[in-house]
């Protein structure tokens, strides 16, 4: 098993180098210069300053030159500095990635918690009241944008009722809207998933097989089907994790948090290469190692499967 | 005392095309350590019966709406869930088909065995452990001790039907269903899952109910065998009786059927034509008289009941018109089945039908 | 001899009434697709919006409908019908103005359009592009199948509307961008960013399609591999995609919306859901309905979308009998 994660691992450096190579030539292909932005209406930058802050940060060189050198600093843990800020990379990213680290673990623990208890009792109370009611939820939550949900609750919530404020991140009642509307998606995709895997668990043989040695219903339930749901729920963590990191983008916009979400959209539309490289690899990162936890978590349910054969 | 009785037992499933008779009428008795064959058809309701007895119907949709099931003196349709489930794995036990998919994948096997041992038996989990690894050795699993924790996928098809006996063996149960136990198995391993079954039955004086459609199994298993069709009993005899003397038009397209080493080897092989009746709007009549190649208006119109018939043992029933000596009936008392094919005008007929049914079969996926 | 044929003919007759009558695969999922009432309600609304993106230049041009892009500035922000103290009357602006006095009724009639387009086209695209490559990498297998592993593995390192934020981001601006209002820009990216999730399925279907005995009777009678793919083994796979199909087309209409949401979508005047929203955005504390209203449109078409699909995928996989 040890191996088999070391393999993987190593097998993301290759996967990285094409990220980066995409997005590093992509953010130079948008026209103009990245000190463009720095620039405002009435007072303009001359030209002359523009030519030297282009050449003291390199971006004057051709683009191959500049990724390889680029790939050079990675190397050495180096990502450059912020051409907005002016600080280093590290930092920037440093600041905001505990905010959006925490923004997505309150909101996949909050979805896990209630989707979980959910999906299974909708599956043992099939066409009750409450099935219907989480399949409406469930399909309702993965239809309507979550940005357009994180409106209607900013409206309700936050200008009607005045209960929770939602610009910033200073307070844990700042931190209630945020969070539900986030794990508002992956709850129900998870709600689904679960209660699609337990009917599937419940038909099969082996629950008549322990039913026939008398067990009572819950035992069967429990220790029978729900080990075997449980697997592909697992799995689907992966997709999960990426979902979250998609959705803190969109919900750091709406309530104005200062998490790695909007760092990555301000980046991009002001060019700034080395915070949008450095977002973006540590994204990847992310969910690669995500992908990887699945697989793993999988071989340690599922006996079946043998992980790193 | 038999050891159980079922009466007048009608089992229906609630469907949304209709209501599924998939049960329609069947008493039978079973004695102490007897070994009795349920024959039929895929769909004929013989799997249905073993699970009413241990009242292991889904319940929508399916329901017991009749009957009475008294085993070792108790009436089983009548028991409340505890009791009916204190007698599942412990004093009646059944074997399934599949057994890749009956056995749960992600449990070890020693789980799924001890699970009834400490349920029934209330052992703790060593006991059930030492007795789990000792019945694992009666039915045959070379080093038990070693295989005892390992997952149903590592065991091959034959192996793993072995741990369903097991499992069924575990609380010395009076009577064990077993539900096609080879029919998924190779030839070869039937052979030897069946002597397993045999020699289990003879030293531990289990009752069993062998279910299945093949013919050559119960041959050699059981002491007396009941043809099922369409939900109901059609012949009940002893084991040599049956194949001997068989006295239901049904029961000699089953053994015409299978093929003989000492036929000629241009001789045709004899099916039975036709598809098997919809349970949920069967003909008024004999339900096999639409395939039957030696029906008569009778059998159209009314229902043989399952009774003694000439020429035969006094046990032997059968349900059938012809065979039995009564009042409209009697033609196929002095038949000689393995000779005389019946009427060959009704044979066309039933062959013109068949023919045509499969070609309303809709072309394509 | 008139006798014997006509109980023959009753025998025949009584034959087939006994056994069920055979359906083929695809009637009998059209059949259950029927009976799920949600999905009806699903089609019955596509149908309407698809009507109505078609008849919507006609009504603007008959001067029923008022241009979504003329500009009237007295009647900005006006109310929809239905506040009360709206300044409606007829002819008027029944679901109000925005903040350029635009009227919103036609903006968001004409935002059917966008998103029927933005729907429709990138999964046409995605499923020629999807179907063709899964099922060669999946039947050939060797170096088209490695080349289409390693790339889903990059694309699926990415998450899906990052990706896509970065190249609307950075393209738009680019002679690229430009093309049919920036419409062209966006079927591209999201084509590209989407298309390997379908080709993985194919390729997955085809893997376990291909060593099954009718392939092999195929093959062993000489039929060529194109017309093994096309004949035998695209039906075969036809089901789960059509489903994926089915899912993709809200999906894209969602990307639109969200990457109009953030400014990087379509261009401006255009409208769409998702620019009505953004721009709605900006009032919401001095009026909801610039916001609402387009955010209720575009959960009803998505919402009508995924009945279908989800009816589409009860109605082909003949194994979920609830």
């Amino acid at each position: 098993m040890l191996k088999y994660t070391i393999r993987r691992l190593l097998l993301l450096i290759p996967t990285m180098f094409f990220v980066a190579v995409i997005v590093f030539f992509l953010a130079h292909a948008a026209p103009g210069s990245p000190f463009d932005a720095k620039s405002n209406a009435d007072k303009p930058l001359p030209q002359e300053t523009i030519a030297r802050l282009e050449r003291l940060y390199g971006v004057d060189r051709p683009v191959g030159e500049q990724f390889l050198l680029y790939l050079n600093n990675v190397a050495h843990f180096d990502f450059g500095t912020s051409f907005q800020r002016n600080r280093p990379v590290s930092d920037i990213i440093g600041q905001g990635f505990p905010v959006s680290a925490q923004l997505g673990v309150q909101a996949l623990l909050v979805a896990l918690a209630l989707s979980l208890p959910l999906g299974v009792i909708s599956a043992l109370r099939q066409n009750s009241l409450i099935d219907y009611g989480s399949l409406l939820f469930a399909t309702v939550g993965t239809t309507i944008p979550s940005f357009v949900v994180g409106i209607f609750f900013i409206y309700i919530f936050g200008v009607w009722f005045h209960v929770f404020p939602f610009v910033g991140w200073s307070t844990p009642s700042h931190w209630v809207l945020p969070t539900v509307i986030l794990a508002l998606g992956p709850m129900a995709f998870l709600t689904r998933i679960t209660r699609a895997s337990m009917l599937e668990a419940i038909r099969q043989d082996y629950v008549r097989t322990a039913r026939a040695k008398g067990l009572r219903e819950q035992v069967v339930i429990v220790a029978h089907v729900m080990k075997n749901a449980m697997i592909p729920v697992a799995t689907i963590i992966g997709p999960a994790t990426a979902g979250l990191i998609t959705g803190s983008i969109i919900i750091e916009q709406l309530f104005t948090i200062p998490g790695m979400g909007r760092l990555f959209l301000t980046s991009i539309i002001a060019r700034d290469y080395p915070v949008i490289m450095g977002t973006y690899l540590l994204y990847a990162f992310l969910i690669a190692v995500a992908n990887l936890s699945v697989d793993l978590v999988y071989g340690m349910l599922d006996p079946r499967i043998k992980v790193g054969r | 005392m038999p050891l159980l009785e079922v009466n007048d037992l009608h089992t229906q499933f609630f469907t949304r095309d209709g209501v599924v008779r998939a049960v329609d009428g069947v008493t039978f008795n079973l004695e102490a350590g007897e070994t009795l064959g349920l024959v039929g058809e895929s769909g004929c309701g013989k799997s249905v019966t073993a699970l009413s007895l241990m009242r292991l119907i889904p319940q929508p949709p399916g329901k017991i709406v009749k009957g009475q099931i008294v085993f070792d003196g108790q009436d089983v349709l009548k028991m409340d869930d505890d009791d009916v489930r204190g007698i599942r794995g412990n004093n009646i036990a059944m074997i399934f088909q599949d057994p890749m998919t009956s056995l749960n994948p992600v449990l070890t096997i020693s789980r799924q065995i001890s699970e009834a041992l400490e349920l029934h038996l209330k052992m703790d989990k060593g006991e059930a452990r030492k007795r789990t690894i000792e019945l694992l050795e009666l039915v045959g699993i070379p080093s038990a001790k070693k295989r005892v924790d390992d997952y149903p996928h590592q065991f091959s098809g034959g192996m793993r039907q072995r741990v369903m006996i097991a499992m069924a063996l575990s609380c010395n149960p009076k009577l064990i269903l077993a539900d096609e136990p080879t029919t998924a198995l190779d030839v070869t391993i039937q052979a030897q899952i069946l002597d397993l079954l045999k020699n289990l039955a003879r030293e531990f004086r289990t009752a069993f109910i062998l279910i299945t459609h093949d013919l050559g199994v119960v041959a050699g298993m059981t002491q007396r065998i009941h043809v099922m069709y369409a939900g109901r009993i059609v012949e009940k005899a002893d084991t040599a009786e049956l194949f001997a003397n068989p006295k239901m038009p049904y029961t000699w397209g089953l053994l015409r059927s299978i093929p003989r080493l000492d036929e000629a080897r241009r001789a045709k092989l004899l099916p039975i034509e036709g598809l098997p009746p919809d349970l949920i709007a069967p003909p008024p009549g004999c339900k096999f008289e639409p395939r039957c190649q030696y029906r008569r208006d009778i059998c159209k119109e009314k229902e043989p009941e399952l009774q003694t018939v000439p020429n035969a043992k006094p046990d032997h029933e059968a349900r059938c018109w012809g065979t039995q000596n009564v009042p409209g009936g009697g033609w196929l008392v002095d038949t000689d089945w393995r000779r005389e094919l019946g009427d060959t005008r009704a044979i066309e007929e039933i062959k013109q039908a068949a023919a045509s049914e499969t070609a309303t079969e809709t072309p394509g996926e | 001899m008139a006798t014997t044929a006509a109980t023959a003919q009753e025998r025949a007759a009584e034959l087939n009434v006994l056994v069920r009558k055979q359906r083929s695969l695809w009637q009998d999922a059209w059949y259950r697709l029927l009976r799920n009432k949600a999905a009806i309600v699903g089609m019955v609304v596509i149908a309407l919006f698809m009507i109505t993106a078609a008849i919507v230049p006609t009504l603007t041009d008959l001067h029923i409908l008022k241009s979504p892009t003329l500009q009237d500035g007295p009647h900005q922000l006006m109310e929809p019908f239905w506040t009360p103290n709206t300044q409606y009357h007829f002819s008027a602006y029944p679901l109000g103005s925005d903040q350029l006095g635009r009227d919103i009724l036609s903006r968001l009639l004409w935002s059917t359009r966008i998103s029927m387009l933005v729907g429709f086209v990138p999964v046409a695209i995605i499923f020629m592009l999807g179907v063709t490559i899964g099922l060669s990498a999946g039947y050939f297998g060797g170096w088209v199948d490695q080349i289409l592993m390693r790339i889903t593995d990059v694309i699926y390192a990415f998450p899906d509307l990052l990706f896509l934020f970065i190249i609307m981001a950075t393209l738009r601006n680019t002679a690229l961008g430009d093309l049919q209002g920036g419409l062209l820009l966006i079927f591209v990216a999201i084509a590209i960013v989407n298309w390997v999730g379908l080709a993985r399925l194919v390729r997955g279907q085809v893997l376990s399609l291909k060593e099954r005995e009718f392939i092999e009777a195929a093959r062993s009678i000489g039929a060529p591999s194109t017309r093994i793919m096309s004949r035998h083994l695209f039906p075969n796979i036809l089901a789960p995609v059509i489903v994926s199909v089915a899912f993709g087309i809200p999906n894209a209409m969602l990307a639109e919306a969200t990457l109009s949401f953030f400014g990087i979508g379509i261009r401006p005047p255009t409208a769409s859901w998702g620019v009505m929203i953004n721009e709605g955005f900006v009032v919401f504390s001095a009026t909801p309905w610039p916001v609402l209203l387009p955010a209720l449109s575009i959960s009803l078409v998505m919402l009508a979308f995924t009945f279908l699909g989800d009816g589409l995928r009860d109605a082909l996989d003949p194994r979920m009998k609830t």
